[in-house]
């Protein structure tokens, strides 16, 4: 026992291992609301340990079974994963917390309080996923964490009180599913091609076999795999659909986690074990598609005053999340060390953004469809929500004063920089694109005179809020030891 | 020159499979079809994989007196675990398409969308 508590490594097995437990004794415990607080805040607090013991820029290995690394699998956290694995366990931790009763709201099929027990085994079995993909130092059982994680995914998100969600579901599993295989496909071949699934063993490896047929054809599979997982530009249209069709408060937690999840291994696997001088042109290209794509098309959404379509708020963030894809392909098509550091800053500022614009967007659904039940003609008007959501659209549409801006400051300097003067006027226009498009957002708030957009929040749930724009501004307050921290990397 | 490659021909099987899985997926709208092609794919990528781990002239891999070369076992553990989640990727399809049958009464996609 006292071994157990000594050995720091014990704590990179319990963080797949306490969702494990919390997944199975949430069966049984039966809409237990403090059992599954606790259980996820343990989650979140063994997340915690693991960051302050990799602060130092340490690495913590973990063996199975005590078999050495190229032979047996191993986790493996640095500071980089331990800081993502945080963030996302503290988007989970925020949303059992807050989001606790909510969920009955619309998904009717979870009626009585068995339904809902299931309902949070599931949420920690796409917990057990992340961590685990966020951990694992071996190729295939990257595999095996993504399908966990999918398989809950694909579940969550049929449910909700529209029923075609069903069908978007089914064929996200089918869709999902043919990305995993491609995958899993390009881990057979750089098998194949260098005998080893273990990461590190693979990076020491790969200059032996450099340019070899069968490692090029593997990186391709791999990498084709993972943009579909990711819902890069022409491989988008199932993303839109299921999450324009699923229930609003499945989208506070998985939109975030799941691309989040997809462009980190991007980046691990493009720039710290492969080198992308084959793919640059083909990453810039797919790129500047996705950043054109991201931000031209929420212009051409409709507000359609008739219909009173409360899912307009919705499928303008869903639009406009391509974009980011787009600028994390552009900045990995740098191939330099700046660049791979910005792309990890932008994908934490991203999970923050994102998280804080699909809470909104609940919050604006749920008091509408609170408008419809009960026929409420007046909603109160909450000040602070308002100033929640300036601030937030203000980093979305990266104006001054927020994280966002400083964001898109260092991209552009960093391409232009690198003599990408094309890219830069594409990103440019598309800046300008999206200053339209969240001009038309804050709009909603107030420029109707049907007050349509009027919003009741219950204030404990605003602290939820408040807990994210906090945190976004205190990434732009450590700015420059963040990027300190990852240029060690 | 061995115009057709004999001794690769399991991999041009595989691919095959691999290949008419995503066929039959991207052509067919009914469900049960799809699920179909998506264990063809799955099975694909089985036979791919075993198929890597042969080793020419090899022995099996269990140890024995005067043997030195044995195939590899790694790949055919390896599908062990893709068996599993394949197998379960299809008991969440067919559960699925047993929802979507309850509430539209059809698993064709083509009707469904149809209905209003």
């Amino acid at each position: 026992m006292i071994n157990f508590l000594t050995n720091s490594n014990q704590y990179l097995a319990l963080q797949v291992l306490l969702p494990c437990f919390a997944a199975i004794f949430s069966v049984v415990s039966g809409n237990n609301r403090i059992f599954v607080t606790i259980f996820s805040f343990l989650i979140l607090l063994n997340s915690l340990m693991l960051s302050n013991l990799t602060w130092d820029n340490q690495e913590l290995f973990y063996h199975f079974g005590g078999w050495i690394a190229p032979f047996g699998i191993e986790f493996k956290i640095n500071i980089l994963s331990a800081i993502l694995n945080l963030l996302l366990n503290f988007v989970i931790f925020n949303f059992v917390l807050f989001f606790w009763h909510n969920h009955k709201l619309d998904i009717n099929k979870i009626k009585d309080n068995s339904g809902s027990s299931l309902y949070y085994t599931l949420l920690f079995i796409l917990q057990i996923g992340m961590n685990g993909i966020l951990l694992t130092a071996d190729f295939f059982n990257l595999y095996v964490f993504i399908e966990i994680f999918s398989l809950a995914t694909y579940a969550l998100l049929s449910l909700s009180s529209d029923k075609k969600s069903l069908l978007s579901a089914f064929n996200y599993l089918i869709i999902g599913t043919t990305a995993a295989s491609f995958i899993v496909f390009g881990i057979g071949f750089l098998y194949s091609a260098t005998g080893t699934l273990n990461i590190q063993d693979f990076i020491e490896k790969i200059p032996l076999v450099k340019n070899t047929k069968i490692l090029v054809l593997g990186e391709i599979f791999f990498i084709v795999g993972f943009l579909i997982k990711a819902a890069i530009f022409p491989m988008h249209s199932w993303l839109v659909r299921v999450y324009s069709l699923t229930s609003a408060v499945n989208l506070v937690y998985i939109p975030v986690i799941s691309s989040s999840l997809a462009f980190y291994i991007l980046i691990k696997f493009l720039y710290y074990i492969i080198q992308p001088e084959l793919f640059i042109t083909f990453l810039n290209i797919i790129g500047v598609l996705a950043v054109i794509f991201g931000s031209f098309s929420p212009l051409f959404l409709k507000f359609d005053h008739e219909r009173e379509d409360i899912r307009y708020f919705r499928e303008m963030v869903i639009f406009s999340s391509f974009s980011f894809g787009g600028y994390i392909l552009i900045l990995l098509s740098l191939n330099n060390k700046k660049a791979a550091v910005l792309s990890i800053i932008f994908l934490l500022s991203d999970i923050i953004i994102k998280s804080l614009l699909f809470q909104i967007n609940y919050f604006i659904e749920k008091s509408q469809m609170h408008n419809y039940q009960n026929n409420f003609s007046r909603c109160s008007y909450s000040n602070i929500f308002l100033i929640f959501v300036i601030l937030t659209l203000l980093s979305h549409s990266s104006l001054p004063l927020s994280i966002g801006f400083v964001n898109k400051w260092s991209l552009f300097s960093l391409l232009l920089e690198n003599n990408f003067y094309f890219t830069f006027m594409v990103i440019l226009l598309s800046s300008l694109a999206s200053l339209f498009y969240n001009y038309k957002l804050i709009s909603l708030f107030y420029l109707t005179d049907k007050g349509y957009f009027l919003i009741k929040v219950n204030k404990f749930s605003l602290l939820s809020l408040l807990l994210f724009i906090f945190a976004s501004y205190a990434m732009l307050y450590y700015y420059s030891p963040l990027n300190y921290l990852f240029q060690k990397l | 020159m061995s115009f057709f490659y004999l001794n690769k021909i399991i991999y041009y099987i595989a691919i095959s499979i691999f290949v008419g899985g995503g066929y039959i997926i991207s052509v067919s709208s009914n469900l049960m079809k799809k699920i179909m092609g998506l264990g063809m794919l799955q099975n694909g990528i089985l036979l791919f994989y075993i198929a890597v781990g042969k080793v020419k002239d090899s022995n099996i891999p269990v140890l024995t007196e005067g043997e030195t070369l044995y195939s590899n076992p790694v790949p055919h553990v390896l599908m062990l675990t893709a068996i599993v989640v394949g197998f379960a990727t299809l008991s969440l399809g067919l559960a699925m398409i047993i929802k979507i049958n309850d509430y539209f009464l059809t698993i064709d996609e083509l009707e469904i969308e149809q209905q209003k």
